[in-house]
């Protein structure tokens, strides 16, 4: 508790000196609004401000709940890997609410389309690197969670943006685990390799028709077995086969506008894209995968300096 | 034959911050609390909230009142009751702990719930004071207004919602809500003991030397 002195800080303390620029993704920027670029005085570090966006929601049911909750998480979380809020700042009116967190150039999105070397694919050394900074912080992000668990946590409402989101979520399963989050991953280990989003749905129902036609239809899976059975579903699903070794070629060279990727890489690829979340890698195990600790060596990527 | 507990590291408590000679309240002038005034005002309002969250009010999961009293504790170790009203700050600090548990309340539904458990407390207060003769000691040394700032309207066991007293409560427990945020750091994630408890106790009743008895 002693800490809660340095939260109060005084206006002055933080010079906002330019809008940081927007991301060019598409991704729901839903709970929050601009983010700056700032100084705070009292260090003289370079910091980003993100202010919580407050609509009608303030007046009808005070804090919104989102914002709380990610305030509540990267407050506890500390992670290398996982961006810190280093404290949150109120400003002169209540609806001036501030996240001041280390500040970044620019995000993965911005890095894959405009940072240096944007137009070859990431090397085989450098797309690991970061697999395994994404991998570890959600590793240490689920054991957390795991100490806070709560068993009846049913939030059924837009959980993960919708090109990341997992099957089983597409299907309204209210029980879902840390299993979502490693099909996000796998997702974006995707995209690493081609530069792309892998599975670009334009709704619910073209996104699981995108995931089936990569992954191929689950017909004599047990776990969509029991879900649709269990949903009363009637929808016959038009039969796939997996796509997933065309789309992604193993042991090409980057000629093809992909990442070089491992028989091992295209391993770890498909067993974090399985359709089957009781089968799905986890985070843990994904960082003792093969891929990891065969091949080439880690490397630092061209963006980061 | 019992076996030996096992030793649980204690992380020391800030001392501080809960310095009964030191808090705000006691502190506070020109109209200060004695320390017996100050946990008077805290063992209440614990009270207050305990039955506000609980099955016959709000209904919220034991955890969220728990976190609930966290904030309120922590707010009045920074915040002076004479500056707050301990109630309104009850019924912020239930309003944040459902949402940050993940069980929220609507705001309207705290507020009246909330007023009609104090209404009835302050009708019982008020009957036993007929009853003992009427000289009650003022209590906690709060001023008067502080205890007794009795809603309006006087008839009725129910708030109006469109009525001056409740638009106006709703306002406070805004306010209040975003001053608790900024005097608590935003330090959300609370750590309860009861986890060691439970635990505790799981591995007690695992070995049969406790047993679970839930008609006590």
């Amino acid at each position: 508790m002693p800490k809660a002195d340095r939260w109060s800080s005084d206006e002055e303390e933080i010079v906002l000196l330019s809008l940081l620029p927007k991301p060019i993704s598409h991704l729901d920027e839903g709970t929050y609004g601009v983010v700056w670029k700032a100084r705070d005085n009292a260090t003289q570090e370079i910091v980003a401000i993100k202010q919580i966006k407050f609509d009608s929601d303030m007046t009808k049911e005070g804090f919104p709940i989102s914002a709380l909750r990610e305030i509540g998480v990267l407050l506890s979380l500390s992670h290398e890997s996982i961006v810190s809020v280093r404290e949150m700042v109120v400003g002169s009116t209540p609806d001036k609410v501030f996240m001041v967190m280390d500040c970044f150039e620019m995000d993965l999105q911005a890095a894959m389309k405009k940072g240096p070397g944007a137009s070859t694919p990431f090397a085989q050394s450098e797309v690991k690197y970061m697999m395994r900074q994404i991998l570890s912080a959600m590793a240490h992000v689920t054991s957390i969670a795991r100490k806070y668990e709560h068993p009846a946590r049913n939030m059924t409402q837009m959980v993960v943006t919708l090109w990341y989101r997992a099957p089983e979520l597409l299907f309204s399963e209210s029980c879902y685990g840390p299993e979502i989050d490693t099909w996000s991953i796998g997702c974006i280990f995707g995209e690493l390799l081609i530069k792309e989003a892998i599975l670009k749905g334009t709704g619910e129902l073209d996104q699981i028709q995108k995931i089936f036609k990569l992954l191929g239809t689950p017909t004599d899976d047990e776990y969509w077995e029991q879900l649709w059975s269990k949903q009363g579903s009637t929808f016959k699903w038009k039969n796939n086969d997996s796509d997933l070794a065309r789309t992604f070629a193993v042991n090409s060279f980057s000629a093809t506008g992909q990442s070089y990727l491992s028989p091992d890489g295209f391993d770890l690829l498909s067993r974090l894209l399985s359709l089957n979340p009781k089968k799905r890698i986890t985070a843990e195990d994904a960082l003792r995968h093969s891929y990891f600790s065969c091949g080439v060596t880690e490397q630092v990527p061209m963006f980061y300096v | 034959t019992m076996s030996k507990p096992k030793a649980i590291p204690l992380v020391p408590i800030p001392t501080s911050c809960f310095d009964e000679n030191h808090l705000p309240s006691v502190l506070h002038q020109p109209d200060p609390m004695t320390p017996e005034a100050e946990r008077q005002a805290r063992r209440r309002t614990c009270r207050f909230i305990e039955e506000a969250g609980g099955q016959r009010c709000l209904r919220l999961p034991r955890v969220a009142i728990a976190t609930a009293t966290v904030f309120f504790h922590r707010f009045y170790a920074k915040q002076a009751f004479q500056e707050h009203d301990r109630f309104e700050v009850a019924m912020a600090c239930l309003l944040l702990a459902g949402k940050t548990e993940e069980s929220p309340k609507k705001l309207d539904f705290v507020i009246r719930e909330c007023w009609k458990l104090r209404r009835k407390a302050q009708q019982q207060q008020l009957q036993n004071k007929l009853v003992s003769g009427g000289d009650s000691p003022n209590v906690g040394g709060m001023s008067p207004t502080n205890i007794m700032s009795s809603p309006s309207s006087s008839s009725g066991g129910d708030l109006h919602m469109k009525s001056d007293e409740f638009a106006r409560l709703k306002e406070r427990v805004l306010l209040l809500e975003r001053v608790i945020l900024h005097t608590i750091g935003f330090e959300l994630s609370i750590d309860h003991p009861f986890k060691f408890l439970i635990d505790c106790a799981q591995g007690l009743s695992k070995k049969r030397l406790l047993e679970y008895n839930p008609t006590k």
